[in-house]
């Protein structure tokens, strides 16, 4: 009797949403075809893949890990693999928390259209390309003829060589990338503050709270959860890079620190026709990510967080 | 009621979008509208090659295809034209069009990229029709994968104008230069070498100028060479600022910026042998001697004679600037890079110092007292047609009608008055102006089976190379006799290599890494750093393909015996 009447509950409730259901075909297809389809070809990275041949036609490789061995084995890969986890551990710790930082700045700003202009002001960076921003360092910080050495020099100091050695080239990338992005990264948070109940700073006021008492226990803890599903978010991208903004600044001189796993599949793989032992490092970056994502996520809701899902 | 008529709105939209996106297609199939602007002509050109055979006495065309050609993009400014658009591109395709019945498109792959951007086309499938690259190692990595059309069975029947032109193999007695590239044990041909008419590599140049003010002879030493540049520094000559003074420029690409100093040091007494298995990648790193080359750089570097910036300058362009600006005191480059048109290095430094003059030295004496730097072979750049060309024959017709001497010859110089002048019966280049402006030296980017003018007739020719610049061709000839004075040519060694593919990339990354770290090494660290580099560049691939080239040349000088 049971499965009779459930199943009929379930015919009268597609009768009741059954065009619901139809508004999704569309967005599940587009997803399957440019979403799903496409990942079929992760099968290169068992594969000895021959461009001309394609992936399916391409004879499967001995034995099927050889891919990822001879990744593992390779030096530069782990080189590679250092610098991503170091360049964005470093994104992280630096660019995590100042966003936050100024937007909180930026909320307590009285002046409405001081604020407005400023906040503008800094998010438009973000919207520079990264070939225009590695241009931009060059022709201010090139040893001999970048604007800040020359500046430098007239005061007696330098040239600082801030793009071609290793210490100097790490911490301009972090540098860039905070100018870049810290303007924007503020934007989710300003529209959290917004959230927040006035109610409470009125209350708080009134109880003779100071500033610094109201960030403290009226904003921050509003957007908690939103520091929180940002943060498990930078964490799945801890391993994956970007690959425009090493790309455009790296040189010769810095490789052994600005050789990230994009830059380096890019080289390796698609330059070189090594496209299945990219593949295999592709599947492994992805992979790691995910495992990161999940336990941000499970961490977070240990926490007493609500997670991300 | 309102559901209902959503509902109905839905499935009307949905069905609106199916049948829409059939409709077009069958719209597209019976009338053809020409809404697809390249669809078409073709359509037109075979209603009228249908006519065609209803009238026998016109000679009738092979019906109309299409074509891709690829092209390099230069980027080069200072009022160049687009390379795919232009009036010489237009003159092809209205000509093929007319002669062939074969439309013409150009792509357009960058010069400085273009291992990359074919990589890419040849991965995907969309690469042109006739492809050439300068990289033999990379044409050879594409036929072991199994990417080219096999080209043999086609030489003598589609391509009798172009194995003509080509002619014999100067480096391989007996042979036609068109079988270049085959496969010596089983006869197939899978690229097609570009002529070159003159063999003169690279040149040292040096602002004579600035030796005028300050008293000194061209260099005939490397001392005396090193010597300059510190006067350069020290001195100042050209009064552009003591800071600014770049006495030598050089970009990332060191081994080629620096060849004729890096040449000098290597052993003069190698054998052939030695010297052809341990260059990889046209590298020679590894060859005895050269590591003193690059010792001398990383000398000249922490005298502060080289730009402290080169590593930042990924291709000719900021070098260029500081030539062109007055403030690089010497360099190393192409034996006629100066005096080209583009990037026309001299004529931009004259117009912004008067007086300026960049002139051609061969200071750098090896061990034997010569001065030795590398010759071109008389094979050029490689073309060849990708497995994925659905129009083969069409791609062998323009190969052969571009090889006709008319049409090489006419792109080549160009017309009358615009691009050059008839002196003693000699076509005497000049630079264009207008839209008729040649992109490439000669247009050699479009005549891809030739390097270098040719007027068919070997005095003709060197008559036309010293007059072909637009600089006095006293410049020219010292430039030319420098390059060729005690060159090494070309070692040639008929075999089929194959280790080098999947290497060549990493090894020429990591060999531009290894000369950048070692010539701005403190010089208590260079050894170390070399080394190093050496050993990494050496496990990277190096070794295995230096083992195949050993084993091959071995085999080849067996063969002969």
């Amino acid at each position: 009797m049971k499965p009779k009447r459930s199943g009929r509950k379930t015919l009268l409730y597609l009768k009741r949403t059954w065009t619901l259901y139809l508004m999704l075909i569309l967005p599940v297809a587009f997803a399957v075809i440019f979403r799903y389809l496409p990942m079929t070809n992760i099968s290169m990275a068992v594969k000895d893949y021959n461009m001309f041949k394609g992936v399916w036609a391409s004879p499967w490789s001995d034995p099927l890990y050889k891919w990822f061995d001879k990744a593992f084995k390779t030096k530069d890969f782990w080189l590679a693999l250092r610098n991503t986890l170091m360049l964005n551990g470093l994104d992280l710790i630096f660019g995590f928390p100042l966003p936050i930082m100024l937007a909180l700045l930026l909320n307590e700003l009285a002046f409405r259209r001081y604020k407005r202009v400023t906040q503008t002001i800094v998010y438009l960076p973000h919207f520079l390309s990264w070939i225009i921003i590695s241009g931009m360092a060059r022709q201010l910080l090139a040893p001999r003829t970048g604007v800040v050495n020359v500046l430098l020099g007239k005061a007696g100091v330098g040239p600082i060589n801030f793009l071609m050695e290793h210490g100097l080239y790490v911490a301009t990338y972090i540098a860039l990338g905070l100018w870049k992005e810290m303007g924007w990264n503020t934007i989710i948070y300003l529209a959290a503050i917004t959230g927040i109940n006035p109610e409470l700073y009125e209350a708080a006021e009134v109880d003779g709270a100071s500033r610094l008492r109201k960030i403290w226990h009226i904003t921050l803890p509003g957007i908690r959860s939103t520091i929180i599903v940002l943060l498990i978010m930078n964490m799945g991208r801890i391993l994956g890079s970007e690959f425009d903004r090493p790309y455009a600044m790296q040189n010769d001189l810095v490789m052994k620190v600005a050789d990230v796993l994009s830059t380096y599949v890019y080289r390796v793989g698609i330059r070189g026709f090594q496209f299945s032992l990219t593949s295999a490092i592709g599947l492994f970056q992805s992979v790691v990510c995910v495992i990161f994502l999940f336990s941000a996520n499970a961490l977070a809701k240990r926490f007493g967080e609500r997670g991300i899902w | 009621m309102k559901k209902k008529l959503l509902s109905i709105l839905l499935i009307c939209m949905v069905l609106v979008s199916v049948l829409g996106g059939c409709g077009k297609k069958t719209d597209d199939d019976a009338k053809d509208t020409g809404k697809d602007a390249t669809k078409a002509p073709t359509k037109a050109a075979e209603k009228k090659d249908d006519d065609a055979t209803h009238e026998p006495e016109e000679v009738p065309l092979p019906e109309y295809s299409e074509i891709t050609v690829e092209v390099f993009d230069r980027g080069t400014d200072g009022g160049k034209t687009d390379p795919t658009n232009n009036y010489y591109t237009d003159w092809i395709k209205a000509k093929v069009l007319e002669e062939l019945n074969i439309g013409v498109t150009f792509v357009a792959v960058s010069r400085w990229e273009e291992t990359d951007q074919l990589n890419n086309l040849m991965a995907a499938g969309t690469a042109p029709d006739i492809c050439m690259t300068y990289s033999g190692d990379l044409a050879n990595n594409y036929r072991d994968l199994g990417g080219l059309v096999e080209l043999s069975q086609y030489i003598e029947s589609h391509l009798p104008n172009l194995k003509e032109f080509l002619g014999p193999d100067l480096a391989l007695p007996g042979r036609d230069m068109i079988y270049r590239n085959m496969d010596t044990t089983t006869g197939e041909v899978y690229s097609i070498p570009a002529r070159r008419m003159q063999v003169a590599q690279v040149s040292t140049f040096i602002r004579k100028d600035w030796l005028d003010k300050l008293g000194l002879g061209l260099p005939t030493t490397t001392q005396e060479f090193y010597d300059a540049l510190v006067a350069f520094k020290e001195q100042d000559p050209g009064g552009v600022g003591a800071n600014n003074v770049v006495p030598f420029t050089m970009t990332s690409d060191v081994r080629w910026r620096a060849s004729t100093i890096l040449e000098s040091f290597v052993d003069p007494d190698l054998s052939t042998e030695e010297r052809w298995v341990n260059t990889v990648i046209d590298r020679q790193y590894l060859l005895p001697g050269y590591k003193e080359g690059v010792r001398f750089l990383n000398k000249m570097y922490n005298d502060g004679l080289i730009d402290n910036q080169f590593a930042l300058y990924k291709d000719d362009t900021d070098s260029d600037n500081l030539i062109k600006s007055g403030v690089a005191g010497s360099f190393i480059h192409n034996w006629d890079q100066p005096y080209r048109d583009t990037p026309g290095l001299l004529h931009d430094l004259q117009e912004n110092i008067p007086g300026a003059e960049i002139v051609s030295i061969d200071p750098f004496v090896n061990s034997a007292g010569q001065t030795a730097k590398g010759l071109y072979d008389s094979a050029g750049l490689n073309f060849f047609i990708p497995a994925t060309s659905q129009n083969v024959d069409g791609a062998l017709r323009y190969l052969d009608w571009l090889s006709k001497f008319e049409n090489r010859y006419y792109l080549q110089v160009g017309d009358e008055g615009v691009t050059h002048d008839i002196i003693d019966g000699i076509p005497q280049l000049k630079p264009a102006e207008n839209e008729k402006i040649q992109n490439s030296p000669q247009n050699i980017d479009y005549t891809i089976m030739i390097n270098g003018l040719d007027l068919g007739d070997v005095t003709k020719n060197a008559k036309a190379l010293a007059a072909s610049y637009s600089v006095p061709a006293e410049y020219v000839v010292k430039a030319y006799e420098d390059a060729m004075r005690d060159g090494r040519p070309a070692i040639i060694v008929p075999v089929t290599l194959s280790a080098a593919g999947p290497y060549t990339q990493t090894l020429t990354d990591k060999g531009n890494e290894l000369m950048s770290t070692a010539v701005t090494a403190a010089p208590e660290d260079f050894d170390r750093v070399w080394d190093e580099g050496i050993a990494e560049w050496r496990a990277s691939g190096a070794d295995e393909i230096i083992a195949e080239r050993a084993a091959k040349y071995a085999e080849y000088i067996a063969s002969m015996n």
